[in-house]
């Protein structure tokens, strides 16, 4: 370690000491923190908001409950869970039942008799699994299933999300993956993959893992694939479904629970979208690490902003911790990520005839909204703006032309083009004519080529110049022009 | 300084209760630093300084050979017992009964391989080797719930941290002069006070999070 890492590691990471000290001591009163060790309370609780948590079927507290449980009125999928345990022990999930028999099967195929889950609920009375050794009540609850984005990802269990929320800001937040090592548990100490996530997009950065070592605690290693399925993933660049209400849910919980700094653990419902599995009062670091990025700067960034909302939180934190993600697909693609909405710079025609001065260096251009849409070739440009750029004598040709408004077919417009068009309708500006179809019907309008700046890059572009008058963005950039980059479907602007 | 001394001896304080009050501090203190400075999880506080206690009433060489058999008898004991489904407390029990049996019969032969040169085991304070067998019940209320690595290492730095505490509190040097300036303690309260308040990096947290700063990628 050379000194400048030193200094920026005590600059930027949060340590236990610190977390300890200065967020869940003074941050996390105990009245907050009873509520997120009790699985019970935390689903209540939640629930007063409207968050969904998954469905609770049945509570043992005692062993004279365990002896008059309805056995018959399980489902045949289900959750054991101690309901004050920690780090995932003592949790058995159920996958199916045997017919006509009192045994249950576990993602691992082997089945669990009545009798031996009797002893695994006592073992949960008896405080086996909870903080403390203190004497618990065990939980039956709904059995999550995976979202289908997330389930090729996953070995077995159920992956979740960690978003850590402090001053009501989701200041860092990371996917974890159940892996065949660790059981299908999404507990990064088991051996469970964990993969940044940019704030911003909910797009996955890089992944990781620690090491399977005896001796030496917590050494991480580098993936950039999931490990030990059948087919391997990347996991760079997956999209988080439901990733703006994530953020939200995890926000809400950390104001409904009076939890100062909380990490928030939300899995993903095939039929319920996100559910939260439980909150943290006491979150580990180990996210600092999947996000290579220190959570003491960010803290320190957000510490004295006033939030006035849960949406302002969310967008303060997506304009301080979004973007990483951007970059590094660029440098991985070698493509620019663009906006679906972009504003684009269009230049005046340049060839000086008679409207434009020669002494005009620097050239007109106007900014303009324009919409990235990858359901047409070629791109598209509202006919008064076309005309102000220098087109309008063209256009005004065009117009002349006494081309018909609509065409019956296909092959009607192409004829028209063959024909009378390619005769006819001879413009220095117009580069051809075009079919092109919407809900009027079909039409044929002329392309002209225009200067444009898009994402930092200025190219001649060729443009159908659309008469409708419902064009929602003055204008359209087609497919052809769309081969370099991108499109984050998540932001309008770049700025 | 030493009039204080003096007095509490002429006052109903033995010189043995006095050492052992002084051996307190000192490894409460290093427990403290190891946890909170250095990053050393141990089993609570408790155990590495009755631990250290005990190496010194045992000799650091038997000390360390009852831990291990302490040790390996539970670790057997459990992971047999795992496979039979039976009540919590009543497998605790049962690791305390094979506990008892493994380190009766391991001193026994162990003292009947003279080579290994323990033969003075008689010497061996029984109310010391109560204490490391209580080790048993750290490491088994650990293993319940972590992994073997996981619960091998935290055991493993209890008693690094037990044998310096050992090393500290055998040296005459430190205990005379301890004993000589009982004002230490006060120092210890203030070291104790400020490794409270320390909010920094833990040593071992450099290591762990030195990836975070690592320019691999540009």
């Amino acid at each position: 370690m050379t000194i400048s890492e030193f200094i920026r590691l005590n600059k930027e990471v949060l340590g236990v000491n610190k977390r300890n000290e200065d967020f869940i001591r003074p941050l996390n009163p105990r009245s907050a923190k009873i509520i997120a060790d009790n699985k019970i309370i935390t689903k209540r609780v939640l629930a007063k908001v409207g968050i969904n948590s998954a469905e609770l079927y049945k509570v043992v507290r005692t062993r004279k409950q365990l002896q008059f449980l309805d056995w018959d009125s399980l489902p045949k999928s289900f959750v054991l869970k101690p309901n004050q345990g920690t780090g995932g022990n003592g949790i058995i999930v159920f996958y199916g039942k045997k017919k006509g028999k009192y045994e249950w099967i576990r993602p691992n195929g082997t089945t669990m008799t009545k009798g031996d889950i009797i002893l695994h609920i006592e073992n949960i009375l008896d405080g086996r699994f909870s903080m403390g050794n203190r004497r618990d009540v065990a939980i039956i609850e709904e059995r999550i299933k995976t979202d289908s984005t997330l389930k090729p990802y996953t070995y077995k269990g159920v992956p979740d999300v960690r978003v850590i929320v402090f001053n009501r800001i989701p200041v860092m937040a990371m996917l974890r993956l159940p892996t065949k090592r660790s059981n299908g548990t999404a507990n990064l100490h088991s051996g469970a993959i964990c993969v940044g996530i940019d704030i911003a997009s909910g797009i996955t950065r890089a992944g990781m893992y620690l090491k399977k070592s005896p001796i030496i605690e917590d050494t991480y290693t580098n993936t950039d694939t999931t490990l030990d399925l059948e087919n391997n993933l990347p996991l760079i660049g997956l999209q988080i479904p439901f990733w703006n209400d994530i953020l939200d849910i995890a926000v809400k919980s950390q104001e409904v629970s009076g939890l100062g700094y909380l990490g928030a653990d939300i899995a993903i419902d095939r039929d319920k979208g996100p559910l939260v599995i439980e909150i943290n009062a006491r979150p580990g670091l180990g996210i600092q690490v999947a996000n290579k990025i220190g959570l003491k700067k960010r803290l320190e960034q957000v510490k004295e902003i006033e939030i006035k909302s849960m949406k302002h939180g969310i967008r303060v934190a997506k304009n301080l911790f979004g973007g990483e993600v951007e970059e590094e697909i660029e440098s991985i693609s070698g493509k620019t990520v663009v906006n679906l909405i972009e504003k684009v710079t269009l230049f005046y025609k340049s060839d000086t005839d008679e409207t434009v001065s020669k002494k005009k260096v620097e050239r007109n251009k106007e900014i303009v909204k324009a919409m990235l849409d990858t359901g047409i070739t070629t791109s598209r440009i509202d006919w008064g703006i076309a005309s102000r750029l220098g087109f309008y004598k063209a256009l005004d040709f065009f117009k002349k032309s006494n081309v018909p408004d609509t065409f019956p077919t296909l092959k009607d417009a192409q004829m028209f083009i063959d024909t009378i068009g390619s005769e006819t309708l001879q413009h220095k500006d117009i580069l051809r004519l075009a079919k092109v179809s919407d809900e009027t019907g079909l039409h044929v309008l002329p392309v002209v080529e225009i200067e444009i700046r898009i994402a930092g890059e200025t190219k001649k572009v060729e443009m159908v110049v659309s008469s409708q008058k419902a064009m929602i963005y003055p204008l359209l950039i087609g497919r052809k022009e769309l081969n370099n980059y991108l499109i984050d479907t998540s932001k309008t602007f770049t700025k | 300084m030493q009039e204080l001394t003096q007095w509490l001896l002429s006052h109903g304080v033995s010189i043995s209760m006095l050492q052992i009050v002084v051996f307190i501090p000192i490894l409460a203190t290093l427990v403290n630093i190891s946890r909170y400075f250095i990053g050393f999880k141990s089993f609570g506080i408790y155990a590495p300084i009755i631990l250290a206690l005990a190496y010194r009433y045992t000799g650091l060489s038997y000390g360390l050979l009852i831990t291990m058999l302490v040790v390996l008898s539970s670790f057997i004991g459990y992971t047999i017992m795992r496979r039979i489904r039976m009540h919590y407390l009543a497998r605790v029990a049962i690791n305390y009964v094979i506990v008892s049996i493994v380190v009766i019969f391991g001193i026994a032969l162990l003292d009947s391989i003279e080579i290994l040169g323990f033969t003075n085991f008689e010497a061996v304070d029984p109310l010391a080797l109560i204490s490391i067998a209580a080790m048993s019940d750290f490491f088994i209320k650990m293993y319940v719930k972590k992994s073997i690595g996981a619960t091998v290492r935290v055991l493993a730095e209890t008693v690094l941290i037990a044998v310096i505490g050992w090393y500290l509190i055998s040296s005459s040097q430190i205990i005379g002069y301890l004993l000589d300036n009982l004002w230490m303690l006060g120092v210890f309260l203030i070291v104790n006070l400020l490794i409270g308040r320390f909010t920094g990096l833990r040593i071992k947290e450099y290591f762990r999070f030195s990836y975070i700063v690592k320019d691999d990628n540009k």
